[in-house]
């Protein structure tokens, strides 16, 4: 058998994007020992520094009637009343006392005569998004440097975590493989933060990180603990689906296609316009509109459509003007590539931008496993059926800020358990299976592309019965008799392949759940959209996932009221 | 017509055997390919070993991809290459993982 190193610690926090780093500052603030784990090197991997500047906070700088109520009914009313209330409640109160901690640790914003510069977003009452110098990466390496000074918390990054430990039902530690080394650990933890973002990389179209696949959801489910909303994901209607090397970047659509601004308009492969006269449409009829040309077979060879630049009623000297007052950046980025989007028509695809589901938690982060705790993108339901701009950024730094208070209380006085022998095996010999020869072997990128066309033909926002019955015996057989045969050569240290597989394990898991999840809810809510349940249900409810007796089982679960 | 090359040396680090080597790979070209997508297609199709970060923020200000490229360190993800082209790519700093893994600065 494999050796394995074993290391202690109070607080684990898995993940190193802006929640799980502030979850380390906290626990540490709090004096616990902390290890912070992340798959990639910190503000150089995950979802955060791919993120937009906007971090939502009602400071009311722009108008006085903005408060921390108001915030709450936006996400409330916006989420389409699926939102945890308690959880809404907790982002709109704390997004204002996180954002002036991020100040104290040298993140900067934009600032107008010595106040927050707000900014409007669509579903805000009132102006209320901030921004943040340098975007998520700015977020990302400020608090990088916060946690760096923080010398005694201990810091492992190409670390992919791939199993849970418990011991009489409490989590006690974290089993998984150190990229850097080529061996394998296991963490003995007092208590566990689960902070590991999205699971966007189930589907081919997203516009984040391709190291986004859900492991926290996965961790978690896989511990015992319960996932709720998995079948909610966003979608971003415009996002780059060719050429390869700018697949997957985002695009703000307003900027493009308002008429005040450069007015191009969207046309199919035939070179029509399919968008209605008038105004132009909001999110999520977009959306469908240009899923709907797309699944007509009008779309590009690459699924997509075009924003075409030659139709606009401005003129070329008012359009180069336009570019380089809103998009400098972006332009001379794309032109290095040859790409100039003042000439050249564009393909551009809705992808997923946010995945609203994840592991339950509470107030208080804690999920249905003691000692297990979950934030950020990978906890639910703090947002409902839809996310408001700027609430990603304020949610990590709430409830990041929480994991690390509780986690560390969690773990005070408390004795470290025994780590389980038996599934730290298991979990060596899952890695060392890729590694064993096999009769036909099988890339896991290979198998990674086919499951990702199931989700993104099947489990795109309109999604019916048939599709998904469809979707979900494709990805059965996939899982029952594909993965067995995925195979890995090579060394052990840094071997991306071996990582994949780990990862391709994980995704066909949770697409599972996924599917199962969406064919559950027979309603159309949010990011849902089901042609064969068109309304919405008056009451609205939670999809759960809870696992009996190894079995998987769904069922519908009452949102929370807000305590009294 | 024959498919337009480029023409790629890699200088590889193998942490096993602690050696380093140059190692020569021919890639088809593709429109607005870049260093980063040029890697991609090594690894997708000719070499699964070969190690980089395969990361973009998208906007070019994270550096996750830095690579020497013919001497200069650039950013893969926005660095082109044109058909026909010698290219030689090298670990962008020390200390290094494996290939043109670093530990990031």
């Amino acid at each position: 058998m494999d050796k394995c190193e074993v290391l202690k610690t109070e607080v684990l926090i898995v993940g190193g994007g802006a929640a799980g780093v502030r979850a380390a500052i906290e626990a540490d603030i709090h004096g616990a020992d902390v290890c912070l784990l992340s798959k990639g090197p910190i503000a150089r991997s995950g979802i955060t520094p791919l993120a937009y500047p906007s971090l939502q906070a009602a400071f009311a700088t722009n108008d006085p009637r903005d408060n921390p109520d108001v915030h709450y009914q936006d996400i409330i009313v916006q989420g389409r009343y699926l939102a945890d209330e308690n959880l809404a409640r907790v982002l709109a109160d704390e997004s204002i006392p996180r954002a002036l901690d991020l100040e104290k640790f040298g993140i900067k914003f934009k600032k107008q005569d010595g106040k927050f510069f707000q900014v409007h977003h669509p579903g805000q009452t009132y102006p209320r998004n901030l921004s943040i110098i340098g975007g998520g990466f700015g977020l990302i390496y400020g608090l990088k440097r916060e946690v760096q000074r923080r010398s005694h918390i201990r810091i492992l990054e190409d670390f992919c975590v791939s199993h849970l430990l418990k011991d009489q039902g409490e989590v006690v530690g974290a089993f998984g493989l150190n990229m850097r080394d080529g061996r394998f650990y296991a963490i003995a933890a007092k208590s566990i933060v689960l902070a590991c973002g999205g699971y966007e990389e189930l589907w081919g179209n997203t516009d984040t990180a391709p190291d986004s696949t859900g492991d926290g959801v996965f961790l978690g489910f896989q511990a015992g603990a319960d996932v709720i909303d998995l079948e909610m994901s966003q979608y971003y209607p415009t996002v780059f689906a060719h050429p390869e090397s700018v697949k997957g970047v985002l695009i703000q659509y307003e900027t493009f296609l308002e008429r005040q601004y450069l007015d191009f308009r969207l046309a199919n492969n035939e070179g029509k316009e399919f968008l209605p006269e008038g105004p132009l449409p909001v999110r999520d009829t977009l959306m469908r509109l240009m899923f709907t040309e797309i699944e007509g077979g009008r779309g590009t060879e690459h699924d997509a459509v075009y924003i075409d630049p030659s139709r606009s009623s401005k003129s070329f000297k008012e359009i180069d003007d336009l570019v380089n007052e809103l998009l400098k950046g972006p332009d001379k980025n794309l032109r290095k590539l040859g790409i100039d989007i003042r000439k050249h028509r564009i393909e551009v695809c809705p992808a997923v931008h946010y995945t609203l589901g994840g592991i339950h938690i509470n107030e208080k982060t804690e999920t249905s496993v003691p000692g297990l705790f979950a934030a950020g993108e990978n906890a639910s339901n703090v947002h409902g059926a839809n996310r408001v701009s700027g609430n990603a950024l304020s949610e990590t730094q709430a409830f990041g800020t929480r994991a690390g208070r509780y986690a560390s209380e969690y773990s005070k006085g408390k004795r470290h358990g025994s780590l389980p022998t038996r599934e730290t095996r298991e979990g060596i010999q899952k890695w060392n299976d890729f590694m064993a020869k096999k009769e036909e072997g099988i890339r896991p990128l290979v198998l990674r592309k086919e499951s990702k066309q199931v989700m993104d033909r099947y489990m795109g926002p309109n999604r019916n019965e048939k599709g998904m019955k469809e979707a979900l015996r494709r990805v059965l057989d996939l899982k029952q008799n594909s993965l067995p045969q995925v195979a890995v050569t090579g060394g052990r240290i840094f071997n991306v392949d071996w990582r994949t597989a780990m990862e391709v394990s994980m995704t066909l898991d949770l697409a599972e759940l996924v599917i199962r999840s969406a064919l559950f809810r027979k309603e159309t809510r949010g990011h849902h959209f089901r042609p064969d349940f068109p309304t919405t249900a008056e009451i609205s409810q939670h999809t759960l996932v809870t696992k009996k007796d190894q079995k998987i089982e769904v069922i519908l679960t009452p949102v929370r009221k807000l305590d009294a | 017509m024959a498919e337009k090359l480029i023409h790629v040396r890699i200088l590889r680090y193998s942490p096993e055997e602690k050696i380093r080597r140059l190692e020569t790979f021919e890639v088809p070209h593709r429109p607005a390919m870049t260093v980063q997508t040029m890697l991609r297609y090594i690894y997708e199709n000719t070499d699964p070993s070969l190690a980089f970060r395969d990361f973009r923020c998208g906007r070019g200000i994270c550096n996750t991809c830095c690579i020497k490229v013919n001497g200069r360190v650039l950013r893969s993800c926005e660095t082109p290459v044109q058909a026909g082209e010698e290219v030689l790519l090298e670990p962008a700093n020390d200390p290094i993982i494996k290939d043109l893994v670093v530990e990031p600065d």
